[in-house]
């Protein structure tokens, strides 16, 4: 079963991402911070890790940093949630080592499709 | 012979055969058999009475191609070519009575004809039938003969017509037989005249003599003749035509006339007229002129003629000089004949200086100028010798006397002048001409006074002048005066002259030293001015003004400003130049000192520190000081001024510490709002994900009853969250914090996307979209440009109920680059006056009822015209209350560096 790793510190939404994704067929692993989020990564070795950016603890960019430096964890797909619109923050969390990023209020939908998107890259016909 | 064979047949035929006789009538027959037959004519016999054909001999048999027994089955029709017949049946029936002969057409077996003479005569035989015999005799080759001779006749003809020459053909008797197209052209005769013309070659009564003679001459002696004479042409025009003549023969030697060609020489003839004139005043002018003239052939140099002038001045006898070559008598450096004579035709027109050698052996400079002429036939060179030995000797001595003087008074700085006894100007230098400004071409011969002097000094020139022209005494010889003098643009100038006088052959001339001196005065006074307004300037200055050396240690000149500022007086530091210094405030010393090093090594300098006065205040002091340097480039003053600006330095301190508070507190401002944004996100995130989290479950149960107030619930989040998005987006673009992320799009599917995203709005309002746009690549920030779009476009669809939205995208250039235009039109209820004041100023909507009944945060547009603005472009508006609304925006094509906008 493919598991995703999902770092959140607000509970509303672990819960809404937690029924999306099961709903999807994914088996989902929470986190509440960065540091767990990064613990967590390393112990269960998750397909896919969803990371919100605004973490207590340890941030999302700086969580993402550290899954990126160990070999273990370095090739997960990582998409960055954030309700930081600002160009900048995304830019930092994509340098950081994020592989996509998704703007909140998130769109299930489009969110969904991502993560099928890293999961299945679209075969190229050679 | 066909004539005896008529007579021999005729005399067979006729004779009786009485009973005696029949044996010698045989034998007759016998030999008339023999002579048919052997005839080399064609004989035929045909009945008179029937037409039928009795007998042939075997030549006729060849000339037919039949045999015998054709023959006797033909009947006299039957052998002539069918136009023939009737022509051949008159005649036969004509010979049955008489002989005769007529020429014919027969026909050969194959049907070919042959033309033939028949002569034919009737004769009667033995039994008594009436006969007649015709002799056939060929004529084809006769006809090929005549023919040949028709074609050859035509071919001379169209040839002589052909030939551009005038061509004639005389008789025995010298009458014209012939004459060719070009003759009837020339002598303008037409077609119709030409039998007029057949008699002599129409020539001048003066000429006809020897044109008589030479045509005698030629049948005299068989031999061709030519000759020049003037012919008379059909309008009675005389021309001159050379005539060549050749006597035609006979076979038996008979003279049968000439043929001729003639040709028109008349404008030779009047060229040659006309030569033999010029020629003839040539020898006149050359013989009796007095310049020296040679003619010498351009071929080889040789002397063909020279004048008495030239026999004179080389004193040679003429046979002499004429067995002479031009080489023989001009000393040329260095060359042989040869080498001379080639060029000579080239020199043809050009003077050229020489050295040529008379017969006592002197050696005499001379100007030869050189021409070519015809002189009849040929060609020679006619050469005009002028002695001009003095002249060098003159000019020699003239050139090198005036180059001393030219070296002198052409590097002279002074202007030097010199004037005849006339009053005239007879030496003018270069220094004068750019003092006084006019050049030596137009100043040497103008009266010196009327020239240079100034009106009211003219009197007391003229007074002096008798004097000085009769004695080269004067008031102002020896002396050195100012004075002033007239420029050529009318402008005086103060001089210095120093006047000389200068007697040549006893005549006075004067010489006249000039020097500018306007500069000086002008320079002495204007020092003078600036001195004083320098002065003025200084002392009423509240800042202070100093000049001191580069070092700084000693002091020329500083302001009294100096003592209101630092407290101490002028005495002081004129006395201690340093002890200005010694007040500036221990931690700018440092600096101070950096900057006077870099005084002294000539840079300006602006330097800012403070001061203590001796009274205890602190002062802010700026002084900005230059270098001064002399011609030489040395650094050898330092001028200076010196400003408090304590009252600019606290302004400036309150600027920054205001600002710095106003940037700390945007900061503080946009820091919050982000994190509010933040915030307020994470709530109404679950609250729209709690929403469509029940949405889709609830779909998959089947539920559908409260699909509605979801969807409000939807609505009114999304609503919400946009709000956040403009308020964010408004604050970091006051905050400094928007960036702009450049990239290369397509500007047409920026504009579909949105056209797209906005169509449901449209249809809900009734409204159609028009969208005019090529496809372009624009370097700039799309995802901006798409939001601008967004409010725009969305604004016209709000706005507007069932009309239309037109967007117009168009490419413009210009001296700065390409631009596009976008114009968002509308139909929908337009801006009034008052409203467009305000349209693009945060938190404004058209009025409040605005806002409750379209929707927005009035934030749309104050967000695009910045963003917008961020990107180098613009957004305008024009708007009609009712009619509709033009939204414009502008945007360059292509940002060339990413930057933060700051608005």
């Amino acid at each position: 079963m493919t598991r995703i790793l999902v770092v959140e510190d607000d509970e509303a939404n672990q819960e809404i991402v937690t029924r999306v994704l099961r709903r999807e067929g994914y088996e989902v692993i929470l986190a509440g911070d960065g540091l767990t989020g990064v613990a967590l990564a390393l112990a269960e070795v998750p397909d896919l890790i969803l990371m919100d950016l605004s973490l207590p603890e340890l941030d999302g960019w700086e969580a993402t940093r550290r899954i990126r430096a160990n070999p273990v964890t370095a090739t997960i797909p990582i998409i960055a949630l954030t309700a930081h619109a600002f160009a900048e923050e995304v830019q930092q969390a994509l340098q950081a080592g994020c592989s996509r990023y998704e703007t909140k209020p998130l769109v299930y939908r489009r969110l969904i499709k991502k993560i099928k998107d890293l999961l299945n890259p679209p075969t190229v016909a050679v | 012979m066909k004539s005896r064979v008529v007579r021999e047949a005729s005399l067979i035929g006729s004779g009786q055969t009485p009973p005696g006789v029949r044996e010698a009538l045989k034998h007759s027959e016998a030999s008339y058999r023999a002579v048919f037959d052997a005839s080399r004519d064609a004989l035929l016999i045909a009945d008179a009475q029937t037409g039928m054909l009795v007998d042939a001999n075997p030549a006729a048999l060849i000339l037919l191609d039949r045999s015998m027994e054709e023959i006797r089955g033909l009947h006299q029709k039957d052998i002539h070519a069918s136009e023939d017949v009737p022509a051949g049946t008159e005649a036969f029936h004509r010979y049955r009575y008489e002989a005769g002969a007529t020429e014919h057409v027969v026909l050969r077996r194959d049907g070919t004809r042959v033309p033939v003479e028949i002569a034919a005569s009737p004769m009667r035989d033995a039994q008594g039938r009436d006969l007649i015999l015709g002799i056939f005799h060929d004529l084809t080759e006769h006809r090929r003969a005549e023919e040949q001779l028709r074609e050859s006749e035509e071919r001379f003809r169209i040839m002589a017509d052909c030939c551009p020459a005038v061509m004639w053909v005389t008789n025995a008797e010298g009458l014209l037989w012939f004459v060719n197209r070009a003759y009837r052209e020339f002598f303008g005769i037409r077609g119709d005249q030409v039998e007029r013309f057949k008699g002599r070659l129409p020539v001048h009564l003066d000429d006809e003599y020897d044109f008589r003679t030479a045509w005698k001459r030629s049948v005299e002696r068989r031999m061709p003749f030519a000759t020049e004479a003037r012919v008379q042409r059909a309008d009675g025009e005389w021309r001159w035509v050379a005539t060549q003549g050749e006597p035609r023969f006979s076979q038996g030697g008979d003279f049968l006339g000439h043929v001729g060609l003639s040709s028109d020489i008349t404008d030779r003839k009047q060229a040659e007229e006309a030569l033999r004139e010029s020629e003839q005043s040539y020898r006149r002018q050359f013989a009796d002129n007095s310049v020296i003239m040679l003619l010498i052939d351009p071929a080889d140099g040789q002397i063909v003629d020279a004048n008495a002038a030239a026999l004179v001045f080389y004193g040679y006898p003429r046979e002499r000089l004429l067995a002479m070559r031009s080489s023989d008598i001009a000393l040329l450096p260095g060359s042989d004949a040869q080498q001379v004579l080639a060029p000579l035709q080239d020199m043809s027109g050009r003077l050229l200086q020489r050295q040529h050698r008379l017969a006592n052996g002197s050696v005499r400079d001379v100007e030869v100028s050189l021409s070519q002429i015809q002189l009849g036939e040929r060609i020679v060179v006619h050469s005009i010798v002028v002695d001009i030995t003095d002249r060098k000797r003159a000019e020699k001595e003239a050139q090198w006397s005036e180059a001393r003087l030219r070296g002198i008074t052409d590097s002279a700085q002074d202007a030097i002048i010199m004037m005849d006894p006339e009053g005239m100007i007879s030496f003018w230098n270069p220094a004068a001409e750019s003092i006084l400004g006019y050049g030596a071409e137009e100043a040497i011969g103008k009266h010196l006074h009327t020239l240079l002097t100034p009106e009211r000094y003219l009197e007391a020139h003229r007074a002096a002048l008798p004097e000085f022209l009769r004695t080269g005494r004067g008031k102002a010889i020896g002396k050195t005066v100012e004075l002033a003098a007239r420029r050529r643009d009318g402008r005086e100038i103060a001089i210095d002259l120093s006047l000389s006088a200068v007697s040549l052959n006893g005549k006075w001339h004067a010489v006249g030293i000039l020097r500018n001196i306007t500069e000086r005065q002008q320079a002495e006074q204007a020092l003078r001015n600036s001195e004083e307004k320098f002065r003025q300037l200084a002392e009423n200055m509240r800042e202070v003004f100093f000049v001191a050396t580069p070092a700084g240690d000693e002091l020329i000149y500083i302001s009294p400003a100096y003592e209101q500022i630092w407290g101490a007086t002028c005495d002081s530091i004129y006395k201690s130049p340093m002890s200005w210094a010694e007040a500036i405030h221990p931690d700018d010393r440092k600096r101070h000192q950096v900057m006077s090093e870099r005084q002294i090594r000539g840079e300006p300098i602006d330097s800012e520190f403070r001061i203590r006065t001796p009274d205890g205040l602190e002062k802010w002091i700026r002084t900005r000081t230059s270098p001064v340097r002399n011609e030489a480039g040395d650094l050898i003053r330092v001028v200076g001024i010196a400003e408090e600006i304590t009252e600019r330095k606290r302004y400036e301190a309150e600027l920054i510490f205001a600002r710095e508070g106003a940037e700390a507190a945007n900061l503080a401002k946009s820091r919050f709002l982000a994190n509010m944004s933040h915030e307020l996100r994470t709530p109404l995130n679950a609250i729209l994900g709690f929403s469509e989290l029940l949405m889709t479950e609830m779909d998959d149960q089947g539920v559908h009853e409260w699909d509605e107030d979801l969807q409000k619930i939807q609505r009114a989040g999304n609503h919400l969250s946009r709000l956040i998005n403009d308020i964010l987006d408004l604050s970091k673009i006051e905050a400094g914090k928007m960036r702009l992320s450049i990239e290369d799009f397509d500007i047409a599917v920026v504009v579909r996307d949105v056209v797209a995203s906005l169509e449901p709005l449209a249809k809900k309002n009734k409204n159609e979209i028009e969208v005019f746009c090529e496809p372009a690549i624009l370097h700039s920030d799309g995802m901006r440009v798409q939001q601008c779009l967004f409010n725009l476009i969305g604004n016209a669809c709000k706005f507007t109920q069932g009309g239309q939205v037109v967007i117009d995208v168009q490419r413009e250039s210009g001296v700065d680059g390409v631009w596009y235009r976008i114009r968002i039109r509308d139909s929908g209820i337009g801006i009034t006056r008052e409203q467009l004041a305000g349209l693009f100023t945060a938190f404004n909507q058209g009025d409040g009822a605005t806002t409750r009944k379209f929707g927005g945060s009035g934030l749309g547009l104050t967000i695009s015209r910045k963003l917008c603005r961020m990107m180098g472009g613009d957004i305008s508006v024009e708007s009609i209350p009712g009619k509709g609304s033009t939204f414009i925006l502008r945007i360059p094509g292509s940002i060339l560096t990413e930057g933060t906008g700051n608005l």
